[in-house]
């Protein structure tokens, strides 16, 4: 098959202009990624280890990505062709901005933007005008990676900088816009959505529980995903599957989602029994709102989360504190996004006071 | 006598790559001349000074240090000898090989001739854990030596460097940079014991080695018996293929190529022939991977531990900024945090901080080269650390050598104007 694609590109270069079109200044950034992505690396190593492992920096970004399909798909599948036209344009605009960067930067386009752009249109409700989900990426990829000087030095998650903006833009499209799943179709070609709803036909989980009512969902729902919610988040048994499946081949970590949940689940435990009103039940925290997600794909991404291992650790349990007092005594229903972005901007301190207490300046 | 059995954090175990020799061991004849470097010792040769010969028992000090490193260790200041049989580089020298037959009894008589002349040092056998077979024999063939300690180490690289092996075994603190004499240990591998049985109860001229053809570069994968001096271009000429070749001389994580006109010495123990792979390979970060080594378990390899794995030069990937991912992390036989150093280098930010990161432990095993992702050059940004560390005035003697228990005197001498 790639092979075919090879071959198809050799035949059309040799009957047009594209062998120039490859040193243009604007579409050098394109060409050099894909030509990256199809074929691979030609380079040898310099000396010093003389043979290098397999894995590459693409591998490792594609297997997140895969890890959100389970995600992707439920979306579709819950929420009709418009789920699949928002994962669509979340990359047709994270990748042209970062692509206006590299020309600008003379640099080439890094493979964070993959899972960047599949993990931000997955945390919004499925009734978001998708203008506004445009924006959101654009800003998130502007502002939480670029300005602070492109991949690997970001502080805060790119995706969740995206979701931020457009949570404190635009409010009420938010927050409290939710349909139920499987009521949607939606034109694919005419991107016609107006069967959609868009006004409020019920809520959340956690905006039933935050009002008091009972849990009105079974755990069976809850964990495929036949609830109301962002449109990635629900299928929490994909969520968990594609997580331990990215903790098993060691492309992310335990130790963060591991402390985040375990935190929840405690604290959970100890606030329901203190203050049943406030704080809900451990396994009504588990499997509702955005954070399995959050805890699986959102806090282990490596470049905005702790180093240390005991950063890792710490960071899990600040977000799990920090998540369960929003949901219980703020104005908001949910805590997860919240939390991240917050416990992003600790990373570094978190970090340096790890290294403080491991490597002691000499005494004299 | 009951082996003991020390681990260290950190390390990697490399799956088994193909170009692995077989067992068999070939006698090779040159057919050009032969640089005479082979070692005659006179009739009361003993152990001490065929290691002597050897270059086993010499100081060595990092440039920088400015150590007066002439002579060798008297053999009554030598507290430890630790025979290493570790195997865990990609290719190695087979112990199981050399070991067999008649070989066998001359490495039992060469440590006997070892402890006549070091008669107060503890003699200690490193075996990796992995090597089932030559423990068994080992353990029996040395039941009756009291003298000898038998060790085992988990099968991790880098658990054959001396930088590793030492403080891991003994229990100590290395001085990374100086030789092991300045710790009052000798470092030796098989060979060494067979050579030094060779001169001393033979009463014969050392004058061959073995050789281990390594890597798919070679037409055939044997073990040579090599004349010592033997010039590298004959063996080149006998045994390699018509490619493009990268030989490199006894490891691939650490050492370097061959030069031009290199002869086969004492020191050389592995030959690794790898093809300069620069093909592109269409798709290659989507696919199975049937064959290929990494840390990650992302690849089918990881479920088909036996299968062999390819190696090659080729860099696997392109080179991109450092995503923290910690997979350096993670390998780090001395505790390091090995990209944290890099962003250090890189960025130029060369003070005490990055020496209090403990830069100066790096024993540069090459580890963390191997399994960046981003195919960073990681190692060779912290030796350009250190380098910049000294000139900068923060020595490496400020950070290492207070904490190690040195048997000789460090003395400075002075700088040659």
């Amino acid at each position: 098959m790639s092979f075919h694609i090879v071959t198809w590109f050799k035949k059309l270069r040799r009957w047009s202009q594209l062998n120039k079109l490859k040193d243009n200044r604007i579409i050098k950034p394109a060409w050099d990624a894909m030509d990256f992505f199809l074929k691979g690396s030609s380079e040898v190593t310099l000396g010093g280890p003389h043979i290098r492992e397999a894995m590459d920096i693409k591998r490792y970004m594609i297997f997140a990505v895969i890890a959100l399909l389970p995600s992707a798909g439920s979306a579709v599948y819950y929420y009709g062709i418009k789920a699949f036209w928002m994962i669509i344009l979340s990359y047709v605009f994270g990748i042209t901005t970062e692509w206006i960067f590299a020309i600008f930067k003379k640099d080439e386009i890094h493979e964070g933007i993959f899972v960047t752009c599949m993990i931000y249109p997955l945390t919004l409700p499925p009734t978001i005008p998708l203008w506004m989900l445009a924006v959101g990426i654009v800003f998130g990829v502007f502002f939480g990676k670029e300005v602070f000087g492109g991949t690997g030095r970001n502080i805060f998650n790119p995706a969740l900088v995206g979701r931020l903006f457009i949570t404190i833009a635009f409010p009420f499209q938010m927050a409290s816009n939710w349909v139920n799943p499987m009521i949607s179709k939606g034109h694919f070609f005419t991107m016609d959505f107006s069967t959609i709803p868009d006004a409020i036909t019920t809520a959340t989980p956690l905006v039933f529980l935050k009002a008091g009512e009972p849990m009105l969902f079974s755990v069976r729902e809850l964990l495929l995903g036949a609830v109301p919610g962002t449109i990635g988040e629900t299928f929490r048994l994909g969520i968990i599957i594609a997580g331990i499946l990215l903790i098993i081949t060691k492309i992310s970590s335990w130790r963060i989602p591991v402390t985040y949940l375990a935190t929840v689940v405690i604290l959970a435990a100890i606030g329901h029994a203190l203050m049943p009103e406030a704080v809900y039940a451990p396994i009504n925290q588990i499997l509702t709102g955005g954070l399995l997600y959050g805890a699986f794909f959102m806090a282990t991404d490596p470049v905005s989360s702790p180093y240390t291992n005991k950063g890792k650790i710490i960071f899990g349990i600040g977000l799990g504190v920090l998540t369960v007092m929003i949901r219980s005594f703020s104005g908001y229903t949910e805590g997860v996004m919240f939390s991240i972005i917050l416990m992003n901007a600790f990373g570094p301190l978190i970090d340096s006071t790890v290294l403080d207490a491991k490597f002691k300046p000499l005494s004299d | 006598m009951e082996a003991i059995h020390k681990s260290f954090a950190g390390g990697y175990k490399f799956g088994i790559f193909e170009g692995q020799p077989s067992k068999e061991i070939r006698v090779f004849k040159p057919a050009g001349d032969v640089v005479s470097v082979a070692i005659e010792l006179d009739g009361v040769a003993n152990a001490a000074n065929v290691l002597d010969t050897l270059g086993r028992t010499g100081f060595e000090a990092p440039v920088s240090a400015r150590v007066n490193t002439e002579g060798t260790i008297e053999p009554s200041k030598v507290k430890n000898i630790v025979v290493s049989t570790v195997e865990v580089e990609p290719y190695n020298l087979s112990n199981e090989a050399i070991l067999s037959g008649d070989n066998k009894r001359k490495f039992i008589d060469g440590l006997k001739s070892i402890h006549i002349s070091y008669d107060k040092a503890k003699i200690t056998l490193v075996l990796g854990n992995n090597q089932k077979e030559l423990i068994a024999m080992i353990t029996q063939e040395t039941k009756m030596l009291t003298w000898v300690d038998i060790a085992k180490i988990t099968a991790k690289y880098p658990a054959n460097l001396k930088e590793l092996s030492i403080p891991t075994i003994l229990g100590n603190r290395y001085p990374v940079g100086y030789a092991p004499a300045h710790i009052g240990v000798l470092f030796l591998s098989v060979m060494d014991v067979i050579h030094v049985n060779k001169a001393v109860n033979e009463k014969k001229k050392i004058d061959t080695t073995y050789v281990s053809l390594s890597g798919t570069g070679w037409k055939e994968n044997v073990i040579l018996e090599v004349p010592v001096g033997t010039s590298v271009r004959e063996i080149k000429d006998a045994y390699l293929s018509d490619h493009e070749i990268r030989l490199i001389k006894n490891s691939v994580l650490t050492q370097d190529v061959f030069e031009e006109d290199e002869i086969v010495d004492f020191d050389t123990s592995v030959m690794i022939a790898l093809p300069e792979d620069r093909k592109r390979q269409i798709l290659f970060f989507l696919r199975a991977g049937k064959n290929a080594d990494s840390i990650s378990n992302s690849f089918l390899s990881s479920l088909l531990p036996k299968a062999a794995k390819t190696s090659g030069t080729n860099l696997h990937g392109e080179r991109r900024p450092c995503v923290s991912c910690t997979y350096c992390q993670k390998v780090c036989p001395v505790g390091l945090i090995p990209h944290l150093l890099h962003k250090h280098v890189d960025k130029e930010i060369i003070n005490k901080r990055l020496a209090e990161y403990k830069i100066f432990n790096c024993i540069e095993c090459g580890l963390c080269d191997y399994v960046c992702p981003s195919k960073i050059e990681i190692s060779s940004d912290i030796k350009r650390g250190k380098v910049m560390l000294e000139a900068n005035g923060i020595s490496h003697n400020d950070y290492v050598i207070p904490y190690c228990d040195m048997v000789q005197e460090v003395k400075e001498v002075e700088p040659v104007e």
